[in-house]
């Protein structure tokens, strides 16, 4: 499956289903059906067997779901209300576009599905008070115009529920970067999907997992399930590298290479397993570089804390503009990232 | 006693960085316990059988304590950092830090604009680098440093260190192994654990792994007698305190009531504790697999995540008392 | 069952979270007679457990579907006491200090024993600033005043001891009834009412009543219980806003009828399922969105073990955390209908296409 592919599907916290479905057909094309599992959050498990059984367990995970809205109600006028799922600034919303429902194709007789668009608009400024230019729009007064003519008709096409996505299309740009939506953290899938075909030493298992951005449930489960000795999480992490940044406020900078983490805000790095992934990437050549600050927290959190505890590690894809419609990130860093992942899994 | 505080409190130990203290801490107790382990969040497990159809009783004191991490340096040398765990910018300002291979530094703020609130960005560590290359030469991104050690008397029965939270506790539980008789009733797993300051990551993990039948912390708790300080109702040198609740957990009623009979029976004052903020290992260890019967002994502390944290030995020594007399 | 009879039963008893030991042994005594065992763990969850009627038609192990409402209420806690005699409070959960000035409390004293009847009070109003007047007390600016001497107060009561709300089951028009508490033993009272409908239905899933603790303070009781009773799927029952002239758009309810929640933390298939069973059974059912978190036990339930499919099932509520918590007792009734025929709508194959 291609980056582009992955990219493009939709699937918001909870509603993960068309990246799952897409995620576990790769899985079961490569490692066969009885190596792979959905599990009872959602979670795609895949396992594969090491080459030494005194290796330790291996768990890699990548989160399936991005973040996005969800339709809650209509006005009379057939606007949709709508909520985040995930932590959105509502400042990134006015003037875009996106996708209600999702695109499903047609499969065991079952017809094709097609999203709507839709946009979400805001008062002219000719007609915006000082106060109004002030203050932020909160999301409650934000709408999806889809073009309705009243509530019913709305609702009909986007019943409460229905999960809206942000409508980007997968763009290369720039000195090989890239812009897209949901690069958190299709990047992490994308890698874990090629290193199906890693030699790997231990037993491994690699699990793309749901609901991230709404506090990593999913990522709880599978690890309590697999109990392994050693998690790997491949992330998309915010940069912060651009504008007028002051150097030591820096996350980490895209194109840089992969980022480690010594501790965010959801874990601290055990410390042995820092510097092993550090020499790792020295030695396999992978670009790579320290995640410079506190900052964010993801699923090696509760891959930690898991049973007896487990020894975790965080290897982030740096991403500017996260958690937007537009997230950019460098191919570069996606590259060595799965480089220093397979390097790892290898050794 | 003092001996045994200063030593541990001297320790180099910052959250997720606790090996030295779990090191010293085995030599100290390794000939009172029967099997000593470590799991991978780095919490050390000491366990003490007891009889048949007795049962598990987990004691969990946390090594760790609050810190700077390095997250960027200077082209002229300066550390900028992010804390470990809830530091206090004010009680920081001006202080000498220790990292753990001994390069000694002294935190300092920048210039704050008017308007502007201090925080964390503002604050850097001078370890009197002359460049960047040099600095990098002497730490790496991810070392951290700590209050540096400064351990003294205060009048007849206080002591003053930084990191006595939560090393008093860990002396209390070293103290407790000691004088523990050869063999007990119950299993008695001491706990010094790991995290706590960013969490209680140890002790979830720890607990997991032990699966005990009642679980007690023991931590500093705050206290409200210095000049306009209210809550909690916690004085120091007037005993043990036994915590009904706090933010993270609300105590076992049953075992709130056996720890005051247990003060009670060895005659030794305790207090009852009500602290509206704050969190111990017991939220942690409550929550573990189907549920723990869970309650906090604290020793009240003055200043607590400063580089001066007060406590009393006589309080020390009424909780050491108590949890002796309990776990007979 | 006589749901008024269990409304004013459960309004006199006092089970603050952390403290749910008496009210626990008095729900188990409901929970006896409709199931086959029942337990109450180091938490004070009751776990009451009735076994499937029918088995599975391939011989597979029946399913396991644990249903939560909390017992727990808020309350208040002796945190000092005063020169005077009279009591600082702290809280246990999240208590509105707007509904405390001139209420009557229960101060349960450890050192007597006794339940003592206080009154809270504040400084009055004409020794106060205007610019005081005009705003709310803080519940640092209230106390409670027993009405005894400083030496007899000391005598009775110790730093810790709880203070309880009262509020008595107060029947009202068309069915309507408010109490303290209602969060959310009225839920536990739709669980007895499901229990009962259920002696007279055939249900091929083992259904694992639980009454939980500590809902108020982060949901610890259902955390563990989950953990001990590891079902494979689960129905959490909490009241919700109901609307009143105040709200705001989309954050109510109305009171006439159940609501279920949706969002990423409720499985969406489950939802249906549960749509469906309301829809054929003529029930009315409205929804409401979670877009994370739901402040329910679901939020702990569906990460225990190795993760829970949950559906939230909401009783509308006017005035919640108060000691006048209004609803309407056919809904409540609604409520057990609903989850009586959910329940027997599980059959081995629930969780096909759960996840496509």
């Amino acid at each position: 499956m291609e980056l582009k592919q992955l990219c493009e599907l939709q699937g918001i916290s909870g509603r993960e289903e068309p990246v799952r479905m897409a995620v576990y057909h790769e899985c079961v094309e490569k490692l066969g059906e009885e190596n792979v599992t959905i599990d009872r959050m959602g979670n795609v498990i895949a396992h594969k067997a090491g080459r030494n059984p005194d290796a330790p367990h291996v768990m890699l995970t990548a989160h399936m779901d991005e973040v996005g809205m969800m339709v809650i109600n209509a006005t009379e006028d057939g606007l949709l209300r709508v909520r985040a799922i995930g932590g959105i600034d509502p400042r990134v919303l006015v003037s875009k576009r996106v996708r209600v429902g999702y695109d499903v194709p047609a499969k065991d007789g079952k017809d094709e599905k097609k999203a709507i668009s839709g946009v979400i608009g805001a008062m002219a400024i000719h007609q915006q008070s000082a106060a109004d230019r002030k203050n932020v729009l909160p999301i409650d007064q934000l709408f999806v115009d889809i073009g309705a003519n009243d509530k019913d008709e709305a609702l009909r096409h986007a019943p409460a529920g229905t999960p809206v996505t942000f409508d980007t299309p997968y763009t290369p740009f720039g000195d090989g970067l890239l812009l897209c939506k949901a690069a958190d953290d299709r990047v992490g899938c994308w890698n874990m999907l090629r290193l199906l075909d890693a030699d790997v030493a231990g037993d491994t298992d690699f699990v793309f997992t749901c609901q991230e951005e709404v506090g990593c449930r999913g990522a709880t489960g599978a690890a309590f399930r697999l109990m392994p000795d050693i998690a790997i999480a491949l992330e998309g992490t915010t940069a912060n590298d651009a504008g007028d940044t002051p150097d030591a406020q820096k996350v980490c900078r895209v194109g840089k290479g992969v980022a480690i983490s010594f501790m965010d805000h959801a874990s601290i790095a055990q410390p042995d397993m820092f510097a092993d992934m550090m020499q790792t990437a020295k030695a396999c050549g992978a670009a790579h570089q320290v995640k410079m600050s506190v900052s964010g927290g993801n699923e090696g959190g509760v891959l930690q804390r898991t049973g007896t505890g487990v020894r975790t590690c965080v290897l982030s894809v740096p991403c500017r503009y996260i958690h937007s419609p537009s997230t950019v990130c460098a191919f570069s860093d996606v590259e060595a990232q799965y480089q220093l992942a397979k390097a790892y899994l290898e050794k | 006693m003092y001996d045994l505080i200063e030593k541990l409190v001297n320790a180099y130990g910052p959250s997720g960085r606790e090996t030295f203290v779990a090191d010293t801490i085995e030599e100290m107790v390794k000939p009172y316990v029967d099997t000593i382990r470590r799991d991978a969040l780095g919490n050390l497990i000491c366990e003490k059988q007891g009889k048949e159809g007795g049962k598990r009783i987990m004691l969990s004191a946390h090594m760790d304590h609050i810190g700077f991490i390095v997250v960027a340096v200077e082209k002229e040398g300066f550390l900028r950092v992010m804390p470990v765990g809830g530091i206090s910018m004010n009680a920081s300002l001006t202080r000498h830090v220790t990292f753990g291979n001994g390069v000694q530094g002294v935190i300092c703020r920048e210039p704050v604009s008017e308007g502007d609130t201090p925080a964390m960005k503002h604050m850097f560590i001078d370890i009197g680098a002359e460049d960047e290359a040099e600095a990098l030469s002497m730490v790496n991104l991810g070392d951290m440093a700590v209050y540096s050690n400064d351990c003294f008397r205060l009048g007849k029965n206080k002591v003053a260190a930084p990191a006595m939270d939560d090393r008093i506790a860990c002396a209390l539980l070293v103290a407790v192994l000691k004088e523990l008789p050869k063999q007990t009733q119950n299993t008695i797993v001491a706990v010094f654990s790991t995290q706590e300051e960013v969490g209680c990551r140890g002790a979830k993990t720890a607990a997991y792994g032990i699966e005990p039948d009642i679980g007690i912390a023991l931590d500093v708790t705050a206290n409200g007698d210095t000049p306009e300080t209210k809550l909690p109702a916690v004085k120091l040198g007037k005993g043990a305190a036994v915590k009904v609740m706090d933010r993270g957990s609300i105590s076992s009623p049953e075992l709130f009531n056996e720890l005051l009979a247990a003060g009670k029976a060895a005659g030794v004052p305790t207090q009852r504790e009500v602290l509206p903020f704050g969190g111990t290992d017991a939220s942690a260890i409550q929550l573990t697999r189907g549920g723990v019967k869970v309650c906090t002994v604290s020793i009240p502390c003055r200043y607590v995540h400063s580089a001066c944290e007060v406590i009393d030995l006589r309080d020390v020594d009424a909780a050491k008392k108590l949890l002796l007399e309990y776990l007979k | 069952m006589d749901i008024f009879a269990y409304l004013e039963g459960m309004a006199v008893q006092h089970g603050p979270s952390g403290h749910e030991g008496p009210v626990s042994q008095w729900m188990a005594d409901w929970f006896r007679p409709l199931v086959d065992t029942v337990e109450i763990d180091a938490l004070y969850n009751v776990i009451a457990c009735k076994k499937a009627t029918l088995p599975t038609p391939d011989g597979s192990p029946a399913p396991k579907v644990m249903l939560c409402a909390h017992q727990d209420e808020i309350a208040l806690m002796v945190s000092d006491i005063l020169e005077d005699g009279t009591l600082r409070m702290g809280q246990v959960g999240g208590v509105d200090p707007r509904i405390l000035p001139a209420g009557v409390v229960k101060v349960h004293a450890s050192l007597s024993g006794e339940v003592l009847t206080g009154v809270v009070g504040a400084v009055p109003p004409h020794l106060l600033s205007a610019a005081d007047r005009r705003s709310n007390y803080s519940r640092e600016d209230l106390f409670v005043d027993l009405g005894l001497s400083t030496e007899t107060v000391r005598e009775k009561v110790a730093i810790g001891d709880l203070i309880t709300l009262c509020g008595p089951a107060t029947k009202l028009l068309n069915e309507r009834c408010a109490a303290k508490t209602m969060d959310d033993r009225a839920c536990v009272g739709v669980l007895l009412e499901a229990a009962e409908r259920l002696q007279r239905m055939q249900h091929m899933c083992d259904v694992y009543f639980v009454a939980t603790s500590q809902e108020e303070v982060g949901a610890a009781g259902a955390t563990v219980a989950a953990y001990t009773v590891d079902p494979d799927l689960a129905v959490v029952l909490d009241v919700s806003h109901a609307t009143i002239p105040a709200s705001r758009p989309d954050t109510t309810v109305p009171l006439d009828a159940p609501a279920a929640t949706y969002g990423p933390y409720i499985q969406y298939k489950l939802l249906e399922k549960l749509k469906k069973t309301a829809s054929a059974n003529h029930i009315k059912l409205n929804t409401e969105h979670a877009t994370s978190y739901t402040g329910t036990d679901t939020d702990e339930v569906q990460v225990a073990r190795a993760g829970i499919p949950c559906v939230l099932i909401d009783l509308p509520l006017k005035y919640m955390h108060t000691t006048v918590e209004l609803l309407d007792m056919n809904v409540m009734k609604e409520c057990a209908r609903l989850l009586a025929h959910f329940l027997c709508d599980i059959d081995e194959r629930w969780d096909e296409d759960l996840w496509s």
